[in-house]
């Protein structure tokens, strides 16, 4: 055998594990399916826009409102975020991996990292594409400002990016994806959202908060007994918690993977 | 040469405090230490695992032998650096193994269970796992190669490895344990599923790379398998290290015990009928589902190396033979009464 060179960089294991991962992710059939799934709306809007004469930019800040926000990010987000680990364990592949020369915590970040790219390209595509039909549709940008459009993509995007590692997190504690995942969902962004003070632990607020959108969504009856009216928050305050709370999900969970013994029988 | 001499039957521990004995330790393999455990053990909730086991393994080929369930391969996850003991401590080279992740550049390992990204080709899913090793794109594609031949995986490997067969995919999972050229190479019962050519192939390789001064640590349960690879083993039953040493001492006091060899064939009855004749033969039971038969004998080497010969010639279609569990079962019963 030629004499080699041997470089152990966290680099290029990053680099390493990202792109094996994404490409993996890319041509794996869920992707596929979910691709249509998230396209879904976008065909419910054109249709609405061309046949019922609605303001095309309405429309697409209300599907993003009303069904980006609340249901695709977060199912692209538990379809990749928490099978970014437990497929390896569920696979019984992990061995494989933890048995190189590679710092847990860099597995970790490079396997959520080709996880969240994955989920953004399939939140953020389809919510271009309509934002690109129903400008065409309405003959221009209709009096929205390129930075409110800005503003709600980033807030795709980083709510996206918060979903994955929350259910990346999820995964490495429980060593399960789905299950725990939709209990979070259930409990933080469905129950606490209808409660004040309780809602600023969903995602959701703060991705509405950064987009511009009016971030509650309570009932009302508590607002009236504990503040005058709904808390708002601005729109970069949105942005500031989303990425810190990104952050933080994402060092826990690699702390959890780093320290616990998983068991692949 | 008597069984006394040549195997170190574990001590049962003393119950008398004045006369404490030194905790045994097994040794097996050259040297210097390689691998070596003190006190190790590690439950299961209320199950143990491995219990309270001492050993230093040095360069060469060691059998872990062990029915199903003793705790080899719980043993070979701990020195593999898989699980975390429960108490005492694991080390390769004299540095903890577990978490300790520049351990691994040193170690490869086969693993017991059949798991692949099946999409992959057998080639990428090498040049993966040896990129991880520290390797550029060139060299570990040069390193997939090389090694892929030497596994006779050259003609398959551009195949996705949900193509492959039970013994091409053993076979990519040697490679992609070799390719980095450990010092260290752990493997999980390698021969389960094997056919007789990979089979063939697979020790070969473990004979080679011992020769060549590594430390192989190969787990299985079938004494004949470890036998063809190496005469270094220890022996292990209910998480415990029952014995270690020679294994010529180890097949005296097998052989005084009918061994039962599973064969899997197109024309069992005339195939069990051909085997009948000869004189080492104890008896012959026959599957329910009419697809195989287990054949007892009192010479399962000459009877190992006679069941693909007569099968070849007589045209009869071996899917495989393999020796159950219980060979060893009726060994240990044997050797703790």
């Amino acid at each position: 055998m030629m004499a080699t060179t041997r470089t152990i960089s966290a680099a290029s294991q990053l680099a390493t594990v990202f792109s094996t991962d994404l490409r993996r992710l890319l041509r794996a059939r869920k992707t596929l399916v979910l691709l249509i799934v998230q396209f879904l709306p976008v065909i419910f809007a054109i249709v609405y826009i061309f046949y019922d004469e609605i303001d095309g930019l309405a429309i697409f800040s209300e599907t993003v409102e009303g069904v980006v926000f609340p249901f695709l990010v977060p199912l692209a987000a538990v379809f990749y975020g928490g099978p970014a680990l437990v497929d390896e364990m569920e696979g019984r592949t992990l061995t494989y991996l933890l048995l190189r020369p590679i710092s847990k915590p860099i597995l970790y970040l490079g396997k959520w990292l080709a996880s969240t790219a994955v989920a953004l390209g399939l939140v953020v595509l389809p919510v271009v594409v309509l934002l690109v039909l129903v400008m065409i549709a309405a003959g221009g940008m209709g009096g929205t400002s390129v930075g409110g459009i800005a503003q709600i993509i980033g807030a795709t995007a980083l709510g996206t990016a918060c979903y994955t590692a929350v259910f990346a997190l999820l995964g490495a504690l429980a060593a399960k994806s789905q299950f725990p995942g939709i209990i979070y969902y259930v409990i933080f962004e469905m129950i606490f959202p209808l409660f004040p003070i309780l809602e600023l632990l969903s995602i959701r607020f703060h991705m509405r908060t950064a987009a511009g959108f009016n971030a509650a969504q309570r009932l009302g009856v508590l607002d009236k007994l504990i503040f005058d009216e709904p808390l708002h928050l601005g729109w970069w305050v949105g942005f500031l918690v989303l990425g810190g709370f990104c952050v933080l999900m994402l060092g826990a969970g690699a702390a959890i993977f780093s320290s616990k013994q998983y068991q692949i029988k | 040469m008597s069984a006394s001499r040549a195997v170190k039957i574990a001590a049962t521990p003393t119950k008398r405090p004045e006369a404490p004995q030194a905790h045994p330790v097994a040794r097996v393999g050259g040297e210097p230490v390689i691998i070596s455990t003190r006190r190790v053990s590690l439950w299961y909730g209320q199950v143990i695992g491995v219990n309270d086991i001492s050993l230093d393994i040095g360069p060469g080929v060691t059998g872990l032998l062990g029915p199903n369930g003793a705790g080899k391969s719980t043993l070979l996850k701990i020195l593999s650096g898989q699980l975390r003991a429960s108490t005492g401590a694991a080390t390769i080279f004299g540095e903890p193994i577990w978490n300790n992740s520049e351990i691994f550049k040193r170690v490869g390992l086969v693993p017991e269970q059949d798991a692949f990204y099946e999409e992959m080709t057998g080639r990428d899913f090498v040049i993966y796992l040896t990129r991880l090793q520290g390797f550029s794109m060139g060299e570990a594609r040069r390193m997939a190669d090389e090694t892929l031949e030497l596994v006779g995986m050259a003609e398959s490997k551009n195949r996705r490895i949900d193509e492959y067969s039970k013994g091409m995919r053993q076979r990519i999972k040697l490679a992609q344990a070799i390719a980095h050229s450990p010092d260290i190479l752990f493997l999980d019962e390698p021969l389960t599923g094997t056919d007789p050519v990979g089979r063939h192939k697979m020790i070969e390789l473990v004979q080679h790379l011992g020769a060549q001064g590594k430390t192989v640590v190969v787990s299985s349960h079938v004494l004949h398998e470890v036998e063809q690879m190496t005469q270094d083993i220890l022996l292990i039953n209910k998480g415990r290290v029952l014995a270690d040493g020679n294994i010529y001492a180890i097949r005296e006091m097998i052989d005084k015990h009918p061994h039962t060899i599973r064969v899997d064939c197109d024309a069992p009855r005339k195939f069990a009928a051909i085997l009948a004749t000869f004189e080492d033969v104890v008896s012959i039971d026959f599957d329910l589902e009419g697809s195989g038969f287990r054949i007892a004998t009192r010479d399962p080497d000459a009877c190992y190396l006679r069941i693909p010969k007569l099968a070849r010639e007589h045209g009869i279609g071996l899917r495989g033979f393999m020796s159950p569990d219980n060979n060893l079962m009726a060994l240990f019963e044997y050797l703790v009464k």
